[in-house]
């Protein structure tokens, strides 16, 4: 079953960015045909600034549209008249929501290939490459993945507990997710005055290697990401409340 | 073995809906208050009752589209969850496809999540009804995107329907194609819940009644009972009821 719902999470998700992908790409490589051309700065050269502009313009939309994409399949897909269809099918709550978060990484990591491969086709990637260099590439996509899903999740559950008011439901999300916002940084700032003060985390941190550090700050991403995802489940299995 | 234990409960429990006590509030507003029910299998009941009076509440709880506040809610002895969704049929009092759905993606994603559904009869009724399944459901009229849905909850073979104002929004000659549907297609095993405050239109085809007033049952009989022992018809019967306390102000 849960095969099946991340099949159509992905077919409502790429409906919309395929073409963008697709647009993107195209205007990558117009540019990388252009400059090798080498057009000058005269009047000549328009088109290139034209299509370099362009270039921007869609590199500015992929991320935009991929983040509201992410928050609209969620509030209208769960928490709007989808909703009545999705939470009706006879799946657990708990596959809903992961297949949302899935269906919102996989869009965000599709979009961060396409950007990266855009740049590579525009030419200018040229990096020294060591076994060192691929470990901290790949603790940066794990520390980007659990970031961007820390991230969603807090949006999710900010709509999940917005959506409990039997009014403005919008807005309550919003507030929801400033008090989330707040709370958090509210912690953050307490761990660090506490760790800060212990007698053993200094000496810790100090002898930390830069690998360690990176996973000290995918750790708490984790934790964050995991508390905000039972919680949305949570709220949707045992609060539900549709318009 | 799923159905050994489904079997037994039948055995036990012969109502296929059973509620007791069953309240639910709107901050301080009380949309249902202790309600209790039992419907049996193989019958069509209407939920019959003025607008705000709990009809569509009552179908959400059912569904699991909405939590009691007190009381419990029963299908077949189950709470509503995965294992009551898989034998409930719903048609809401919306529309609930995604903009890019078109009507064979719905009939897609009913043939993946609903093993009673009939894909063949929904391809069938789309068709007789000029419904091409490539067309796109958003661009429809308002009565087709109706239908769309109701040919896809009526092509299940479910134990329980039930229907949220399914001829509230559309025309005479509509309602009489939905309700025809309705009769020519659901389970003869499975029972028909139908909510509507169209009571002269449907009358002709319930079994049951059940009159819903600020959130409390007033009346749950038969049919035929109410023509023998009132000597009218439920449409008269309901038109008195909800008459004779017109300015009541709410005993919310």
């Amino acid at each position: 079953m849960f095969g099946k719902l991340m099949k159509y999470e992905l077919k409502s998700l790429l409906k919309g960015l395929l073409p963008l992908y697709g647009a993107i790409l195209a205007v990558a490589l117009i540019n990388a045909v252009m400059a090798s051309f080498g057009i000058g700065n005269s009047i000549d050269g328009l088109p290139q600034v034209t299509a370099i502009m362009l270039y921007f313009g869609l590199c500015v939309a992929v991320a935009v549209v991929t983040f509201l994409v992410i928050i609209q399949r969620f509030y209208k897909g769960l928490l709007g008249q989808e909703g009545y269809l999705m939470f009706t099918l006879p799946v657990p709550t708990w596959q809903l929501t992961l297949s949302k978060l899935l269906g919102a990484v996989i869009t965000t990591i599709l979009s961060g290939i396409v950007g990266m491969l855009s740049i590579l086709i525009l030419g200018s990637l040229n990096i020294n490459w060591t076994l060192d260099a691929t470990l901290f590439v790949i603790e940066l996509i794990v520390l980007m993945l659990v970031g961007v899903a820390a991230m969603i999740l807090e949006i999710y559950v900010a709509m999940a507990l917005g959506h409990l008011a039997n009014k403005h439901r919008i807005a309550m999300s919003f507030v929801w997710f400033v008090v989330l916002q707040t709370v958090l940084s509210f912690l953050t700032g307490l761990a660090a005055m506490a760790l800060g003060y212990s007698p053993f985390f200094p000496v810790f941190y100090a002898n930390l290697s830069a690998h360690g550090m990176m996973w000290m700050m995918i750790l708490p991403c984790l934790i964050e990401a995991a508390v905000f995802y039972f919680g949305t489940t949570w709220i949707l299995k045992n609060k539900l409340n549709l318009e | 073995m799923m159905e050994d234990i489904r079997t037994s409960k039948t055995a036990q429990d012969d109502a296929l809906i059973r509620l007791t006590g069953l309240t639910k509030s709107f901050g301080a507003k009380r949309a249902l208050s202790g309600i209790d029910l039992e419907v049996g299998r193989g019958k069509i009941v209407g939920l019959l009752g003025p607008n705000g009076s709990g009809k569509t509440t009552l179908i959400k709880i059912l569904n699991g589209l909405l939590r009691p506040t007190s009381g419990v809610a029963l299908i077949d002895g189950h709470a509503p969850g995965v294992e009551t969704k898989s034998h409930v049929s719903y048609l809401p009092d919306r529309m609930y496809f995604a903009d890019w759905m078109k009507a064979a993606d719905l009939m897609d994603l009913f043939s993946d999540f609903y093993a009673d559904f009939d894909r063949q009869k929904a391809a069938e009724m789309f068709s007789a009804l000029g419904i091409r399944p490539m067309e796109r459901i958003k661009t429809m009229s308002k009565g087709t995107k109706e239908k769309v849905q109701l040919v896809l909850v009526m092509s299940r073979q479910a134990e329980l329907y039930l229907l949220d104002e399914p001829i509230a929004g559309v025309d005479p000659a509509a309602r009489d194609f939905i309700l025809n549907t309705i009769l020519t297609n659901y389970n003869e095993n499975g029972t028909v819940l139908i909510s509507t405050h169209l009571i002269a239109d449907i009358e002709r085809v319930l079994d049951e009644v059940i009159f819903l007033q600020n959130g409390q049952i007033v009346r749950h009989d038969s049919v035929d009972n109410i023509r023998a022992t009132e000597g009218k018809s439920v449409d008269q019967l309901f038109r008195e009821i909800f008459r004779a306390v017109p300015y009541q102000g709410g005993d919310l």
